[in-house]
């Protein structure tokens, strides 16, 4: 995971913002009730606590796969605070489909 | 029964001064107070007040419903039903009804367009589970079908059930559409009076879990849906939400669309990245690259932090394993670099690019344009992300890690031998110290340049580089740490003690440092002793080091290890010999996991052991056996290390230096008074056995001469190996009685008869009257009288006690 996304900051954010970016998110994810969310952003943040470790995580960041842009996508809504109600509308979508999809297949 | 459709209900009581209370509740709208002044009243005269008190319960129904309060305004309709007639309560049911629907879609009226024929079939299974019949299984698919065509369900006139479910399918959209915008508590408030035999109330637990769901509470968004009827809508749609595979699953771009409305992006982007996808996926990284584009709407970005970020991010990488595809695409992104440099375009995808695949080549690339492209690197990360000391620094530092990295070949490894080569020295060196000019505040790169100069054996411009770290970062550990271990090992050992003080006094609760400080101390006191000097103010600094942990069996283990270093470094235990000092540093080496001496193995086979010598080293192993706390495998190696001390250059050397040691060290052994274990006799056994082999290959080879004393030797590994009848070593032993007696070596005889004294004598097949016999042995055959040995003689069995 991309530690720059998860707290939403960039390589030249300041110290008080990477704090402030994870203190907000701990607040929204306590450990008991997000364990996975919470390690995840304790993390990141041990990985951009100062200017150093964040310049150094832009320049070589962590190793991972080759990633596809459908599976970027999908890791990204897996983040902390971006998953956010998506309106009426692609909501309605989502239900005719599924409707549309089991009647499809039940039939 | 009162109907409160009398055309004047109140009238009646004008000239009623009992009541006119109750009817001014009643016009102040004071409904709960006028319903219990009413109950009174009727007590009194039922018949008469029961108008006051159907108007009371009448208002509050009304006042409850205009609240949206369903469930406490049915209450009070429950009560009315016991006061009204039936058409009345029909009719405020109805009433109750279009009270939740208007409140279900804000306050529109429900349109007059008929119901379709699902809407039919809808009523059907509510009909069935109204009438109680079997509706456990309705068909959900049909009552999904009606939710989320999102039209407003027909007038019911007149129709009860009708009207209830059109009251309920309001609830349900307007549920929807409120936890589709992030109206959480409407949502609740929403769904709060569809009741709990409701048609739709699998769409009660479907919005609650996706309530949880953009909530963040995944878990118990899965708890619903987990809920949720398999053969709906609504577990296909919660399969989609969770990301889940499910039998009825939606089109790729409808999961896409979906994915991306939820992250704040439009849905319509859902096509371009299904293509990005799909062209990825082949190979084709330059139609990946220019759908991503289209969606992004402009370049990538490495600025950003939405999306585009992601993109930017996680789109390029060149660390995984090569296959068809990834080689494929790899040779893409390689022309698109090309063309790109060619034509002088440089854009962040470029430099995005171009970064990553300096970093994935730089291990292959020749020296010169490695740091030829570093510099192109440095110069264009300034251009895209503005001038920056300190990510210039780090650039620098990791081409000096490049530059540093050891290229020693696994043979020179292999052999044991420590050697050091960098990939380039000097360019390494420029590297690191080019890393420090541009910002000094970095630590690392510092570390990094004292390191690289220590492994090029640069001594003078490692402690000059510690002088400086020391007053430039003085609250860095390791620095502290490093300076002072450095300083220890060149023998200043003040400066190095308070180096590694102040690192302990940064953390007093790091256990490493304080591990460090206390062997510092260790060695600094050996190292007075040997010079006569006094060593009583380090014992006092090392002493609450170990006290502080009395918990921590590492320092119990440290506290007992540096006891016993100060009693042999004070003579306590018979050691001022080199061997002690060097077996010492060796287990010290092992108790504090610090190594004192490099060449400690060499030094310590090569010191000559003097009688003196072998009894301290006996004694230190003796104390290291008794400690409770002193653990196997460290006992092991203190065995081997004595045992490897027993070799032939040794035992002669020894014999010329001191012909009366090995003599001690037998001697010794066999007055072991310690409490004896199994461990323990065995390793006297191992030593004896070893020493007997090594004096008769000496013997052998003419190299020493028979003795008293190594014919005793001998004896005694004979006696306790049971190489020889007892009657033979009885034997052996009055031998080298005479000839000590003859040479005048009294503690030869003395030794003599100690092993007399030792050696246990037992009758095999019979007891003598004249003496008690000390242990029976049941004879293997019949005992002859006429060979009754003499209690020393053959066929009698040793035992040898120590």
């Amino acid at each position: 995971m991309n530690p720059f996304l998860i707290l939403d900051v960039t390589p030249d954010s300041t110290d008080e913002q990477v704090r402030a970016a994870y203190t907000r998110l701990l607040r929204k994810y306590p450990p008991e009730h997000f364990p996975e969310e919470f390690q995840m952003i304790q993390e990141s943040a041990s990985k951009l606590r100062t200017a150093r470790d964040r310049w150094r995580m832009w320049f070589e960041p962590d190793m991972q796969e080759a990633q596809s842009p459908l599976e970027i996508l999908r890791n990204f809504q897996k983040l902390p605070e971006r998953v956010r109600p998506p309106g009426f509308e692609a909501f309605k979508s989502l239900l005719r489909d599924s409707c549309a999809a089991t009647q499809k297949d039940k039939k | 029964m009162h109907s409160p459709e009398s055309p004047d209900p109140l009238t009646a009581f004008e000239s009623d001064a009992p009541a006119q209370a109750v009817v001014a509740l009643l016009g102040k709208g004071k409904w709960r107070q006028a319903r219990d002044e009413a109950k009174v009243l009727c007590k009194k005269d039922r018949n008469k007040y029961l108008p006051l008190l159907v108007a009371a319960n009448t208002g509050l129904f009304r006042d409850l419903l205009s609240r949206n309060l369903s469930t406490d305004a049915k209450t009070v309709l429950e009560n009315l039903k016991t006061l009204c007639p039936k058409e009345v309560v029909e009719r405020l049911e109805r009433e109750m009804v279009s009270s939740q629907v208007a409140h279900a879609v804000g306050g529109a009226a429900l349109p007059a367009a008929g119901l379709n024929l699902l809407w039919e079939g809808v009523k059907h299974f509510a009909a069935e589970g109204a009438s109680g019949a079997d509706a456990t299984h309705p068909d959900w698919l049909l009552v999904d079908s009606v939710v989320t065509a999102f039209t407003p369900a027909p007038d019911e006139n007149g129709d009860a059930l009708g009207s209830r479910l059109a009251a309920e399918l309001a609830m349900v959209h307007a549920a929807c559409k409120t936890v589709s915008e992030g109206r959480m508590e409407e949502t609740v408030d929403a769904l709060r009076p569809l009741p709990a035999n409701s048609v739709f109330r699998h769409w009660k637990i479907f919005l609650r879990g996706v309530r949880h769901f953009f909530r963040g509470a995944k878990k118990e968004a899965e708890v619903c849906f987990s809920r949720l009827p398999p053969g709906g809508a609504c577990a296909t749609a919660a399969a989609t939400i969770l990301n889940r595979s499910h039998p009825s699953q939606i089109p790729a771009v409808s999961k896409t669309a979906w994915i991306l409305a939820t992250v704040g992006e439009a849905p319509a982007k859902a096509r371009e990245i299904l293509t990005a996808d799909e062209c990825w996926r082949k190979g084709n990284w330059n139609g990946a690259k220019d759908a991503l584009a289209r969606v992004l709407g402009k370049d990538f970005s490495i600025k950003q932090q939405g999306i585009e970020r992601a993109f930017s991010d996680d789109l390029f990488r060149f660390d995984s394993e090569a296959s068809p595809t990834e080689t494929k695409r790899l040779d893409q992104i390689a022309d698109f670099f090309c063309q790109q440099r060619d034509m002088l375009r440089t854009s962040e995808i470029h430099f995005s690019v171009w970064h990553r695949m300096l970093l994935a080549d730089a291990d292959c690339m020749p020296d010169a344009s490695l740091e030829r492209e570093f510099g192109h690197l440095l110069m264009m990360s300034s251009d895209f992300l503005g001038p920056n000391t300190l990510r210039d620094s780090i650039i620098y530092e990791h081409l000096g890690d490049l530059f540093a990295a050891n290229t020693a070949t696994l043979q020179s490894t292999f052999l044991g031998r420590n050697i050091y080569k960098a990939r380039d020295a000097e360019r390494a060196l420029k590297a690191f110290t080019r890393a420090t000019e541009s910002a000094p505040e970095n630590e690392f790169a510092w570390v990094k340049l004292l390191i690289l100069n220590e492994k090029l054996g640069n001594k003078s411009r490692v402690n000059q580089l510690l002088d400086e770290l020391v007053v430039r970062f003085p609250l860095n550990k390791d620095i502290l740490v490093k300076a002072g271990t450095l300083a220890i090992e060149r023998k200043a050992f003040g400066k190095g003690i308070d180096y590694l003080e102040a690192a302990h006094q940064l953390d007093p609760l790091d256990a490493e440092r304080k591990t460090q400080l206390i062997a510092g101390l260790a060695k600094y006191a050996v190292h007075r002793h040997k010079k006569n000097q006094s060593t009583v103010s380090l014992w006092e600094r090392m002493e609450p080091l170990l006290d502080a942990s009395p918990d921590c069996w590492d320092f119990r283990q440290a506290k007992w290890a540096m006891d016993t270093l100060r009693l042999a470094l004070e003579g306590r235990v018979d050691s001022a010999a080199n061997c002690s000092s060097l077996f010492f540093e060796f287990f010290i080496s092992r108790e504090v996991s610090f190594i004192l001496r490099d060449t400690w193995r060499k030094q310590w086979l090569e010191t000559p052991i003097s009688a003196a010598g072998w009894i301290s080293l006996l004694r230190i192993y003796d104390l290291a056996d008794m400690n409770p706390d002193f653990p196997n495998w460290q006992k092991t190696e203190m065995e081997h290390a004595l045992l490897e001390k027993i070799n032939a250059p040794e035992v002669k050397r020894s014999m010329e230096v001191d012909s009366r040691s090995l003599f001690s060290f037998v001697g010794l052994l066999l007055d072991w008074d310690g409490d004896q274990g199994r461990g323990q006799e065995r390793f006297i056994g191992k030593c004896l056995s070893k020493l007997s082999s090594t004096l008769r290959k000496l013997l052998k080879e003419n190299l020493i001469s028979s003795e008293p004393r190594v014919d005793f030797c001998l004896c005694c590994a004979d006696a306790i190996q049971r190489r020889k009848k007892p009657a033979g070593i009885l034997e052996d032993l009055r031998k080298i009685d005479d000839e000590a007696l003859a040479l005048g070596l009294d503690d030869v005889r003395q030794a003599v008869t100690n092993l007399r004294k030792h050696l246990k004598i037992e009758p095999e097949v019979f007891i003598p009257k004249k003496r008690s016999p000390r242990r029976i042995v049941i004879p293997p055959r019949q005992p002859d009288p006429s060979k009754q040995p003499d209690p020393i003689d053959e066929g009698q069995q040793l035992e040898f006690d120590l």
